[in-house]
């Protein structure tokens, strides 16, 4: 309970950042607003399929199934910011670019990592056997994640339109634009692990609802 | 335009975020009202 209302705290906080504390950019104007909804997002599913890669060589090496439940879960809310991600990067780059989607680097690595963690979830879903489904869903958990590192280096790797904000030398932007992103990042995460927790209670559940099922039929 | 773009990336955002949650919380009432039926019929199983 306390851990959700400091949640709601530091949301609140990230809202109130967002869209009065924040001023315009020079160059991108009111739209910088979109930058704190889009990238924050972005950040936070790169870690939760981080998590799904751990939970899949945590459970091929220990063989327990919370580790499975927990992979899964990481990769349905993984997709959920991935397609925040990309609508709201829609969005922006209808307003900054004049077009929706220009199969830039970014974007095109993005979507496939949103296409093949959507596989995996399908896979998941379409097969019976337990075991199996545990077994290959964590290897293909393990497999995809190099794409998570290509959509990340895709700017650095390609020539593309999205700008690189985040430098060795630091973060380039305004001291008030960083401390909102840091806010951001901070809100999302917590958000994320509320979502976690939640959602592997109901796929807990569920699980223990199917096995009992199973052994009455 | 340029408040149309803000408006639909706060509700793609937030939208998402609360339709996820609402689905959730659904989600684990209709579970834990079905385990207490299994349950329930399983102790008069045995």
């Amino acid at each position: 309970m306390i851990f959700l209302g400091i949640t709601a705290a530091i949301s609140l906080l990230y809202v109130y950042m967002t869209w009065i504390f924040a001023p315009p950019d020079v160059v991108l104007g009111e739209n910088v607003r979109i930058f704190f909804q889009h990238v924050a997002p972005a950040l936070v599913s790169y870690g939760l399929f981080g998590g799904t890669l751990l939970c899949g060589v945590m459970y091929l090496w220990k063989g327990d199934l919370k580790y499975d439940i927990l992979g899964a879960v990481t990769i349905k809310l993984g997709l959920l910011f991935t397609t925040i991600t990309l609508l709201s990067g829609m969005i922006w780059a209808d307003a900054a670019w004049g077009t929706p989607w220009n199969w830039d680097p970014r974007e095109t690595t993005t979507l496939i990592l949103w296409v093949a963690y959507a596989c995996i979830l399908a896979y998941r879903a379409s097969v019976s056997d337990r075991e199996a489904r545990a077994q290959f869903g964590s290897i293909f958990g393990i497999v995809a994640f190099p794409m998570v590192i290509l959509s990340y280096l895709s700017i650095r790797i390609w020539e593309t339109l999205h700008p690189i904000v985040i430098e060795p030398s630091g973060l380039q932007m305004e001291v008030e634009h960083m401390m909102t992103l840091l806010v951001a990042m901070i809100a999302v995460t917590m958000i994320a692990l509320i979502m976690v927790e939640l959602s592997y209670k109901v796929d807990s559940a569920n699980e223990k609802l199917m096995r009992i099922r199973m052994e009455r039929s | 335009m340029q408040q149309v773009e803000l408006f639909a990336v706060a509700v793609i955002f937030w939208g998402g975020i609360f339709t996820f949650l609402a689905y959730l919380l659904l989600r684990m009432i209709g579970i834990e009202k079905q385990l207490k039926i299994v349950e329930s019929q399983v102790q008069g199983d045995q």
